[in-house]
């Protein structure tokens, strides 16, 4: 037998490893079942939403095509389906973001952050935060998926393994007798830390592989290159913080337990926990009940001349104003139209506050996450399976450009008492996600991937000195 | 084989040892005698490179085990006070895992063979470890200084706590050991083992080798009192 068998055999000998394995490969499955369940739900939710919308407008151009022909017979459905402002008003078009191809793997904040909305021409709060209006910046416990099992209980597993891979051998008194042997002691203890690390990858790599594999098309291979690199990083992190631990004599497997994870407290639960908290100080969200407050109190302001607003409109758009205008007469979709937009012009500096506070946030947290290479790890998970912060971003901006789109193909028909024609149907907007470059989300996990490197080289050379001294026992 | 030049170590201003001088030739048994705290066990880490000399030098082979601590180790053998092996791999195991980190890869058969010099049956080392004597242990031990190849042997206490019958047989087998060029050093509080065991026999005390003497030259009687009366000063 070889010496890497021996260290095998060595490794198996007791049930703790093989049972910490195996749970471990139970909740590793767990958690991809969590995550495949969660992007099917979302492309269910977003299916179902393309369905309903496909065939709402298509009733609605059937009828438009009766009123058109003269066989119509319900007047109200006809009002309908030839009403710009109904039609803008309250026949909604979804704007989703659709689940990558990795996104089983991590569910990071899609689960706080909306991935589908029913983008109409009422005002922006009454869909942009129907969902969520508290802080999603939460880069603290997610649901459990395979990132989680990764960020949290992967460097749990490698301190079970590994937190007497020296003190073990002392206190069983083998350390003398491997020191006197004309062996690296650097080289068996790499052997024996590879061994456990590449156990770990051993569960780790097949359940992200057979996440790859159910995907319909290719995942880039970048993707799947960083993805791997990362949590070999961050997985020699650990092995490594664990032999500095290690390496200090007077040691004993008890307090290194109790130090190691002592460390992974606070790197995996108290750092995260306090940039949040930090970043909640300083920079605050307005919450959801003051936003609700002060879109009703301008509502009611507004609400008191629609009309006016109306006139205001027609004069920068001359010949616009339909010779039936009467701003005595309440039109419901015309008034309520022109409500909603000034609305959503004089709640524009309230939600740009609250996008400054979340931006200030991120901005924070993104900076901060070098503090713990727990949310480095987290981050390049998320990033990669398109459930981070920024591809929200980048969604959501898409989200506002089509509801400006929206408005700004319904409202001004609306004004102008056109009604729609059939041939319109074929170019009422329609919302189309925009994926971002795969460059983009590479980028940003390799940047948060090179944090965890710098980790684990700053550990590497502040733990040298320890390192160095491990052939002698003084 | 063995060789101290002025060999001393100090630890925070305590001297535990004070310029070694010793030399230990092929074949040699220099059992070292001294109460606790002596330093006998510091001088067997500083030829192991255990620790850092504070002074001096230890020399294998005429190498400087600082200087060149993998070459050096692969001429020694040491056994500790207690030969603790992994316990969940059998004898022949643990003796192929040490000849392997010795370099040193042999058959299956040759393995047992080293078993049967020390008086080990076949059957016992397959037994695993844990199953073991302190006797059985000791005597795995000697396997794999042999199956290492090495030209000297650096005993810490091997026959404390062992019955006189394992002791017995454990002393016969360093003397084989020696008579084979063997150099062997042992660090004992026994002194009728030393006096059976050792060609040449030395006394440490404070740190300080007092005494050293060819073992033929003093009977057990004159060792005790030669003994007592350097313990006694």
């Amino acid at each position: 037998m070889s010496l890497i068998t021996y260290e095998w055999k060595l490794l198996r000998s007791g049930y703790g490893f093989t049972i910490a394995i195996v749970f471990f490969a139970i909740i590793g499955i767990y958690g991809i079942w969590t995550g495949v369940s969660w992007s099917q739900f979302q492309k269910q939710a977003i299916d179902t939403a393309h369905e309903v919308e496909t065939k709402t407008f298509l009733d609605l151009r059937q009828t438009a095509e009766q009123q058109e022909e003269g066989t119509a017979l319900d007047p109200v459905d006809i009002s309908y389906a030839v009403n710009p402002g109904m039609i803008g008003l309250f026949y909604s078009r979804p704007a989703y973001m659709p689940p990558t191809l990795l996104a089983a793997t991590s569910i990071g904040q899609s689960d706080v952050y909306p991935y589908l909305f029913d983008v109409t021409a009422h005002r922006k709060d009454a869909f942009l935060h129907q969902e969520e209006m508290d802080n999603p910046v939460n880069l603290l416990l997610g649901r459990f998926d395979l990132a989680f099992v990764i960020v949290y209980l992967m460097p749990l597993l490698i301190i079970g393994l590994t937190f007497n891979v020296i003190s073990g051998e002392r206190e069983r008194n083998t350390w003398k007798l491997l020191l006197s042997q004309p062996f690296s002691i650097y080289r068996l203890l790499g052997i024996k830390l590879l061994l456990r690390g590449l156990s770990v990858m051993c569960v780790i790599i097949p359940l992200f592989m057979a996440v790859v594999g159910m995907q319909d098309a290719n995942v880039p291979l970048a993707m799947v290159g960083i993805w791997i690199l990362s949590i070999f990083t961050y997985l020699f992190f650990w092995l490594l913080l664990s032999l500095v631990v290690n390496t200090y004599n007077n040691s004993s497997s008890s307090s290194n337990a109790l130090v190691l994870v002592c460390i992974w407290i606070i790197l995996v639960l108290v750092i995260p926990a306090s940039i949040h908290l930090v970043a909640d100080s300083l920079h605050p969200v307005p919450s959801r009940s003051h936003l609700i407050e002060e879109t009703r109190q301008i509502e009611t302001e507004v609400r008191v001349d629609p009309a006016g607003l109306l006139e205001d409109w027609y004069r920068e758009n001359p010949g616009k104003r339909p010779e039936d205008f009467d701003p005595n007469r309440y039109n419901f979709p015309l008034f309520w139209m022109a409500i909603q937009r000034e609305v959503d012009r004089l709640m524009e500096p309230v939600v740009d506050e609250y996008d400054r506070a979340l931006n200030s946030q991120y901005r924070f947290v993104n900076a901060a996450r070098i503090l713990s290479p727990a949310v480095l790890m987290q981050d390049v998970l998320n990033e990669l399976a398109g459930s981070g912060y920024s591809r929200y971003q980048h969604f959501m901006a898409q989200v506002e450009n089509f509801h400006h789109e929206h408005i700004n193909y319904f409202a001004p028909r609306t004004y102008a008492h056109e009604q729609l024609q059939v041939s319109d149907y074929s170019n009422l907007p329609r919302f189309e996600y925009e994926a971002e470059p795969t460059r983009l989300p590479v980028l940003r996990a390799i940047t948060a991937s090179s944090g965890i490197l710098a980790w684990f080289l700053i550990l590497l050379f502040s733990g040298m000195f320890t390192i160095r001294r491990l052939h002698s026992i003084e | 084989m063995l060789e101290a030049i002025q060999l001393s170590k100090s630890y925070n201003g305590t001297i535990a040892l004070d310029s070694l001088n010793l030399k230990i030739e092929p074949g040699e048994v220099f059992c070292l005698l001294g109460a606790n705290g002596a330093g006998k066990t510091t001088t067997i880490n500083l030829f192991l490179n255990f620790i850092e000399p504070s002074a001096g030098s230890a020399f294998i082979n005429g190498l400087d085990v600082q200087e060149h601590p993998f070459e050096t180790k692969a001429f020694i053998a040491y056994i500790p006070e207690q030969v603790t092996l992994y316990k969940n791999l059998t004898g022949v195991e643990n003796l192929e895992y040490f000849s392997l980190l010795g370099n040193r890869r042999y058959k299956s058969a040759e393995l047992y063979s080293f078993f049967d010099r020390v008086g080990l049956s076949r059957i016992q080392a397959a037994k695993r470890v844990e199953t073991y004597s302190k006797g059985m242990r000791q005597k795995t031990g000697i396997a794999i200084a042999l199956a290492k190849q090495a030209r000297a042997l650096l005993l810490d206490e091997p026959t404390s706590g062992l019955d006189p019958q394992a002791s017995s047989e454990f002393s016969l087998l360093l003397k084989e050991l020696s008579s084979e060029e063997m150099a062997v050093f042992m660090t004992t509080h026994d002194l009728y083992r030393a006096k059976d065991t050792g060609t040449r026999i030395g006394i440490m005390k404070n740190g300080t080798l007092v005494d050293s003497f060819d073992t033929p030259s003093v009977g057990h009687a004159d060792l005790e009192r030669i003994y007592l009366e350097h313990m006694s000063r």
